[in-house]
């Protein structure tokens, strides 16, 4: 018997096609597992939307390193003497500083550069998902049309059937 | 020339045993036997179609045909029979399979337990399958005549039967892909493992649905947990349905699955095969060879690879055409008239059936 033989082979399938096209239904089997495994699950249409991540913080916190004063020292408080001092001191540390300065203002832009990309990027997702919406929306409209088309053909199928015997088993 | 009958202990809706009997009556009343079937108890609804079974009066020349599938209070009447008894074994659980001490492994053990007298007292082995008359020859300590006849599927009719519009809009109205098993709420029926396999398919196809159809009273402590399981999941347990409703089942199913460890028949996934649906079983028991030439098997417990094979059967639409005409073609072996003759080789050696037997009126039916 085949179903036999492919059992003792160790064959997950047996049944009425011929042994090739068992061996491809396996191996499509395989392939589905293997996609699966990977992460390549489709996505749940049903479910609900991921919410868009929150910028206020990252704009918040741009902001504050802009604001942010060089690291001098503050030459308006203290004594005659220490103002002096620090006058002396700060010289040295705004010519050695300068680079820094350059530095620091340049990664204060390549951030806003990148914060107005995400910006842009999530009011392109945003658009995305105002469409999906739309299509959902549109795909409930069209499964209730087809209900409806259904239950008229099963009232046309039950009223054109002939009547039937008795119950079937295993229902009840 | 003697009276042909058969007898059953109770006649039931919506049971195997039963509906078998019912649809062999006609073929028995074309043998020359007689078509009521011969009860102790029967359900209201089924009255007409039977006789009260009679203590006494019968004769040497009488043949009854006896329905086994677990215990049976008609033991002293199959021993002390004077005429032939024709064993019809629809096979019996075994007590293992069910919910250790519950009712129905009582009746199973109790059944299995009497097996070997009723084998010995009986003429002739009939049973729906092989694999039925193997299991009888283990446990009976001897031989008889044995013959293969399943109760008779009308593909046509089965096809024709009217389905309930609104359940079957209902079922049809979310577009999502229905499964469906219809089975008596019990252990050996893994409606369990069907739940753990479905789990894996919703993560493949989350429109999808698991329709659990079949009545829950057998083993409440079974059903209970299945309907625990089944909470907040897109599982359906509508328990007993109608004909018409359960052919609204079939008619929205996409694939049939059946992972029951234990069956001497099964005729639900057959009637699905009837309707066109693809039918995947599990290769256990009898299921082999009573759906093998129009089912894909599995021959392993493995809900990952069954999950991919069910999402393959729903969409794949030439697979799935195939596996239709090859239901058809297996359901060929049910039709009417081959389960007639196979009937006739049964019971011809003992004076029915045979050339020039006149076939009886009969009451209903035949």
């Amino acid at each position: 018997m085949q179903a036999d033989e492919r059992s003792a082979r160790g064959a997950f399938l047996s049944g009425p096609l011929p042994p090739e096209d068992l061996a491809r239904l396996e191996a499509a089997i395989d392939t589905g597992l293997a996609a699966r495994a990977a992460g390549h699950d489709p996505p749940d249409p049903t479910a609900p939307l991921p919410p868009l991540p929150d910028l206020e913080a990252v704009r918040a916190a741009l902001a504050v390193l802009a604001a942010l004063p060089e690291a001098r020292f503050d030459v308006a408080r203290g004594g005659p003497a220490a103002r002096l001092a620090k006058r002396a001191l700060a010289l040295p540390l705004a010519l050695l500083g300068r680079p820094q300065a350059r530095w620091n203002a340049a990664a204060r832009d390549v951030l806003a550069r990148a914060l107005r990309a995400v910006e842009d990027a999530m009011a392109a997702a945003q658009a995305l998902r105002d469409e999906l919406v739309v299509q959902r929306a549109a795909l409930e409209r069209t499964t209730a049309a087809l209900a409806r088309l259904e239950d008229r053909l099963a009232r046309l199928e039950a009223a054109a059937a002939p009547a039937g015997g008795g119950r079937a088993p295993g229902a009840g | 020339m003697g009276r042909l009958v058969q007898v059953v202990e109770h006649l039931r809706d919506a049971d195997g045993v039963s509906w078998t009997a019912r649809r062999l009556a006609p073929l028995v009343a074309a043998l020359g036997g007689e078509a009521p079937i011969l009860v102790r108890r029967v359900d209201e609804a089924l009255r007409g179609e039977t006789r009260p079974l009679p203590a006494s009066g019968w004769t040497a020349g009488d043949v009854a045909i006896g329905h086994h599938s677990g215990h049976t209070a008609l033991e002293d009447f199959v021993t002390r029979f004077p005429g032939r008894i024709v064993l019809y074994f629809h096979n019996v659980t075994p007590p293992s399979l069910l919910t250790a001490g519950s009712p129905l492994a009582e009746y199973a053990r109790a059944g299995w337990a009497q097996l070997p007298r009723i084998a010995r007292a009986a003429a002739v082995w009939v049973a729906p399958s092989r694999y039925n008359l193997d299991a009888l020859a283990a446990v009976a300590g001897g031989v008889r005549p044995a013959h293969v006849a399943p109760p008779p599927l009308d593909v046509a009719a089965v096809r024709a039967a009217p389905a309930d519009p609104h359940r079957l809009a209902a079922l049809r109205a979310r577009g999502e892909v229905n499964l469906l098993f219809v089975g008596r709420l019990v252990p050996n029926k893994r409606q369990d493992r069907l739940l753990d396999v479905f789990e894996r398919y919703r993560r493949i196809e989350p429109r999808s649905r698991l329709h659990l159809v079949g009545d829950p009273t057998i083993d409440p402590a079974w059903a209970a947990a299945l309907a625990a399981r089944a909470r907040g999941a897109p599982v359906e347990l509508p328990g007993k349905v109608s004909d018409a409703q359960l052919a609204a089942y079939h008619r929205s199913a996409r694939v049939f699955v059946c992972l029951s460890r234990h069956e001497g028949l099964c005729l639900p996934p057959l009637t699905a095969m009837a309707h066109g649906v693809p039918v995947v079983a599990a290769a256990e028991a009898a299921l082999p060879d009573t759906l093998g030439g129009g089912a894909l098997l599995v021959h392993r417990d493995d809900p990952p690879r069954l999950a991919e094979l069910i999402h393959l059967l729903a969409r794949d639409e030439a697979l799935r055409a195939r596996l239709a005409d090859a239901g058809r073609r297996h359901l060929a072996r049910f039709a009417p008239g081959a389960v007639a003759a196979a009937l006739r080789d049964a019971l011809a050696p003992l004076g029915f059936g045979g050339a020039g037997t006149p076939p009886r009126r009969t009451a209903w039916g035949g």
